[in-house]
């Protein structure tokens, strides 16, 4: 009987076994977080919703794919899943131009209401030089600074090893450095202080 | 370059800085909306499971040796098995002079 209370890694044994009750403390414990980390991958919200769904009912359909006697870790496992997924659909779909377009969708989605933070100028910016980087530098940043996810577990995520991750994220914020030169140094003022432009 | 490192030496240590600094301000991601969760569980309800090992699984862990010379041993016994149903499955080939008496056979009753 599975509870609360117990591990990810046990649960996941659960689910092997067929229990859906343990599938449905995984999905709702997790979903939050995984929705957050699918949300700065493809930077939209129907986009991010299905990306986590489709994992977990993956690993539904075929929790045979979990190999519990490695030792890894649930979450490790799962950001990989969503890791392929994000290759697939940047493969399938043309790569989203920094253009006006793409920051008025942000403006857009700051109507909605899920969309209940405030979009400022330069977080449109710092979107875009996000955006602006290959797919696997980006899946980098995303993983060591936003998830806090170690250099380490974040290679066995990619399927990399720690130099090449290493090599990725000094290339990505070689990348944001050069986007920001060239839109706008304000935001790379770190007092938080916007010269010479009007909020 | 940014105003603020204007007039003082643009190390490295300061870029990562300000880049940390630049990364933090991102808009913080939104919640998923609240149904999600019961969504994917509904979801699973609907889809059938794959649970079983399917046959290439077993067949697998049937041929998985540590040792090559294990493996080849397996393998050979393997040959040698299908080797002999072979054998036992196919019928012995007509000889020629067989095969000429019967039609001799033949052609004396049909004279008759």
């Amino acid at each position: 009987m599975a509870s609360i209370d117990d591990s990810d890694e046990s649960l996941m044994v659960a689910v092997k076994e067929g229990s859906h009750q343990a599938f449905s403390i995984l999905v709702r414990r997790h979903t939050p977080r995984f929705f957050q980390m699918a949300y700065r991958l493809c930077g939209r919200v129907q986009e991010a919703e299905d990306m986590v769904q489709e994992a977990f009912l993956k690993i539904w359909k075929n929790p045979m794919v979990w190999k519990d006697d490695k030792g890894a870790k649930f979450t490790t496992w799962f950001y990989r899943i969503l890791f392929n997924q994000n290759i697939d659909r940047a493969r399938s779909k043309k790569p989203v131009a920094v253009d006006d377009e793409y920051l008025q969708s942000f403006a857009d989605d700051k109507n909605t209401p899920e969309m209940a933070v405030f979009v400022s100028e330069e977080q449109k910016i710092i979107e875009a030089a996000l955006n602006s980087l290959p797919e696997r530098q980006k899946v980098a940043i995303t993983l060591c600074f936003y998830e806090g996810v170690s250099n380490s577990q974040a290679a066995e995520i990619m399927g990399v090893n720690v130099k090449a991750l290493e090599s990725l994220l000094m290339r990505a914020k070689m990348g944001l450095r050069d986007f920001i030169k060239g839109h706008d140094a304000s935001v790379f003022d770190g007092k938080g202080v916007l010269h010479g432009r009007s909020r | 370059m940014p105003r603020f490192l204007m007039g003082r030496e643009y190390c490295m240590e300061d870029q990562d800085n300000n880049l940390s600094v630049m990364l933090s301000r991102r808009a913080v991601p939104p919640m998923p909306r609240k149904d999600l969760s019961e969504r994917i569980i509904h979801a699973a309800l609907l889809s059938s499971r794959d649970v079983k090992i399917p046959w290439y699984n077993y067949a697998l862990k049937a041929f998985s040796f540590s040792a090559p010379r294990a493996a080849m041993a397996a393998c050979l016994v393997v040959l040698i098995a299908v080797g002999s149903v072979w054998n036992v499955n196919t019928p012995a080939p007509v000889m020629d002079d067989e095969f000429t008496m019967v039609l001799d056979v033949y052609n004396e009753d049909s004279y008759i």
